[in-house]
């Protein structure tokens, strides 16, 4: 069931339309492009410069015509945008002015300050109007633009996240910790600020590198690469997935709430999307948090987990062509 | 003896936090985990400073939750960074197990015992140190400390306010806590209506928008920036005397809060408060 808010008095239909665009960052042009064509994303820590300060964007908001005169009918209608983010408990309204020329749309400057934010920010038109006879009224919201403003946790287009070869027994400077798990073949850092799943290039591992690569491999190779991939696969997403749910924070009222963490965010919705199929977002999280503290639901929800864990790594796909081939190899021998 | 440098705790540390560590009766070297913060090279001396007076002498006999309203302010004064800095959870870890740890002790010992939480959470209202920049840096008003005072006087409203989200729009900020201050004609609001009107505050802005109500003014990145660098002011010997300064940037309008304590004194109107009312609601207008 999808989640809808109802408001006792009648709010604005149709499409409210948020754009971002063109803009500036320190003064001067984009050294490269930061917007992710079709999507409502900029990537601001891919600008081909790092120490950057401050990003300009132009932001356009143009409300459906026949609602907002239904709505100025009323009393005044007001738009403006409200930009957030989490990890800096950062919350700014820009205020947009008012087309002369076209009537029904909302112009302004996002400027967007380095030092108040990490991770990632989001930008949402808000219109406020007036209803049962008071002002700023909510009436309507545009759907929201992600500004990604360090690199991201998990790259939220494609859900894979940041995989690294390194020696455990002697791993580089400030990893250290590495050295603790020399006798394992892979170990996932799900602590730091972008989880990290590392595989352990050691002497005591030799031919693993060979074995997991990504290269093209003669077909009697590929069982043992397909399983070895999707053991790991299986192992890091469970452990990503387990320690997202872990982290859902809870209001006085013991409300679930999303958690601090990007990256924990988009693992929740990856997958939780596939197991509560009909849910809204709110609803999601409640029923996943509500399975969480109940012994037999979690042990429910964990199954369910483990199978869309198998869906987005193909497992069922890899197995199948691994018995093709065993079955080819018992054939002709 | 060189002054202390801000440094930051890599996140593998948690791992090694001993039962020991948290009662008090071990030391552990962390240094394997310890790397430069951002700001690098940052003289941490006024901070360690102004707390070791906050436990020895300030605040030496009274209940240490006490100093809590009067540590805030002179924290964030003394500890001067930018959000995105502050939102680095490896500073405070590091500033809390290493030269801040008799403070979290001395603060948070029950039975002898520290929860981990205190030395090391996401959650800004639990760690020990990283509560008191982030109530101050949420509810100064330009330079002015005083609502954070206010903030720090009941616990209630550090659990159910200053964790919504409506809390980081500061002009709210400030109305909500002069609010709660006088509600009971002049006098704080019990826990019991700092709990009621918290729910009903949050249900109200479901079909109120807040910004709409009450904007606040843009970052002034200049003032901070001047602030950040002005070493002359972050003198905390003043401070044992006298409330510290924050960073210049200009007070909101007026408007703006009462705009606000507007909206709330028809919250309370709406509100069934049959167990919670105030005395003197006339009072307090």
């Amino acid at each position: 069931m999808m989640s809808v808010r109802i408001f006792p008095y009648p709010t604005m239909t149709g499409t409210i339309s948020f754009q971002l665009s063109n803009g500036r960052l320190d003064g001067a042009d984009w050294p490269r492009t930061p917007y992710v064509p079709d999507r409502q994303l900029v990537y601001l820590h891919d600008v081909d410069k790092d120490d950057w300060e401050e990003a300009e964007f132009e932001a356009g908001v143009t409300l459906p015509a026949e609602e907002l005169a239904r709505f100025e009918e009323d009393g005044n209608v007001n738009v403006l945008l409200t930009v957030e983010c989490s990890r800096t408990l950062y919350r700014e309204v820009v205020p947009l002015h008012r087309s002369r020329s076209e009537t029904n749309r909302w112009s302004g400057v996002l400027t967007v300050a380095k030092q108040n934010f990490r991770g990632a920010a989001t930008v949402t038109a808000v219109v406020a109007g007036k209803a049962f006879n008071r002002n700023d009224r909510f009436v309507g919201r545009s759907t929201e633009w992600t500004l990604q403003i360090d690199e991201p946790e998990i790259r939220p287009m494609t859900g894979t996240m940041k995989v690294r070869w390194m020696d455990f027994e002697r791993p580089e400077q400030g990893l250290g910790f590495l050295k603790d798990y020399k006798d394992h073949e892979f170990f996932t850092d799900m602590q730091s600020e972008v989880p990290t799943l590392y595989l352990n290039k050691s002497e005591a591992f030799d031919g693993l590198p060979a074995l997991l690569d990504d290269r093209r491999r003669r077909k009697e190779d590929r069982p043992l690469h397909d399983a070895e991939r999707i053991s790991v696969a299986r192992s890091v997403w469970m452990g990503l997935i387990n320690t997202a749910i872990a982290s859902i924070r809870h209001d006085e009222e013991g409300m679930p709430d999303w958690p601090l963490e990007t990256w924990k965010r988009l693992v929740l919705k990856r997958f939780l999307h596939r197991v509560y199929r009909m849910h809204g977002e709110d609803e999601l999280l409640k029923e996943v948090d509500e399975a969480w503290k109940s012994a037999e639901r979690s042990a429910d929800l964990e199954s369910k987990l483990q199978l869309a864990v198998e869906d987005v790594i193909g497992a069922g796909k890899l197995l199948r062509r691994t018995l093709g081939i065993l079955k080819n190899r018992s054939q002709t021998s | 003896m060189p002054h202390p440098i801000l440094q930051r705790l890599q996140p593998q540390f948690r791992d090694k936090l001993t039962e020991g560590f948290l009662n008090g009766s071990e030391s552990l070297d962390l240094s394997a985990f310890v790397e430069p913060a951002d700001p690098y090279g940052y003289d941490i001396s006024p901070l360690v400073n102004i707390i070791e007076f906050a436990m020895g002498s300030a605040f030496s006999g009274s209940r240490p939750v006490d100093s809590d309203k009067w540590l805030a302010p002179r924290v964030h004064s003394a500890l001067r960074l930018t959000r995105r800095q502050a939102s680095d959870r490896g500073i405070w870890d590091w500033l809390a197990t290493g030269p801040l740890r008799p403070y979290v002790r001395w603060r948070w010992e029950t039975n002898g015992n520290v929860v981990a939480a205190r030395y090391s959470s996401s959650d800004m209202n639990r760690q020990a140190i990283a509560r008191l920049w982030w109530g101050a840096e949420l509810t100064r008003n330009g330079a002015d400390y005083s609502a954070t005072e206010i903030l720090f006087e009941v616990q209630d409203i550090q659990n159910v306010w200053s964790v919504a989200r409506f809390f980081r729009n500061r002009p709210v900020a400030i109305a909500a806590l002069r609010f709660l201050a006088t509600f009971n004609g002049g006098k704080y609001a019990t826990g019991d209506q700092v709990k009621t009107l918290g729910k009903a505050f949050n249900a109200i802005l479901t079909t109120t928008v807040l910004d709409s109500v009450s904007a606040g003014p843009e970052v002034d990145v200049t003032a901070l920036r001047e602030w950040f660098e002005d070493e002359g002011s972050r003198d905390e010997t003043k401070w044992q005397s006298e409330m510290p300064e924050g960073p210049p940037e200009q007070k909101f309008d007026e408007e703006d809060v009462q705009r606000v304590h507007a909206l709330l004194e028809h919250l309370v109107s709406v509100t069934p408060m049959s167990q919670n009312a105030r005395p003197d609601v006339s009072s307090t207008s």
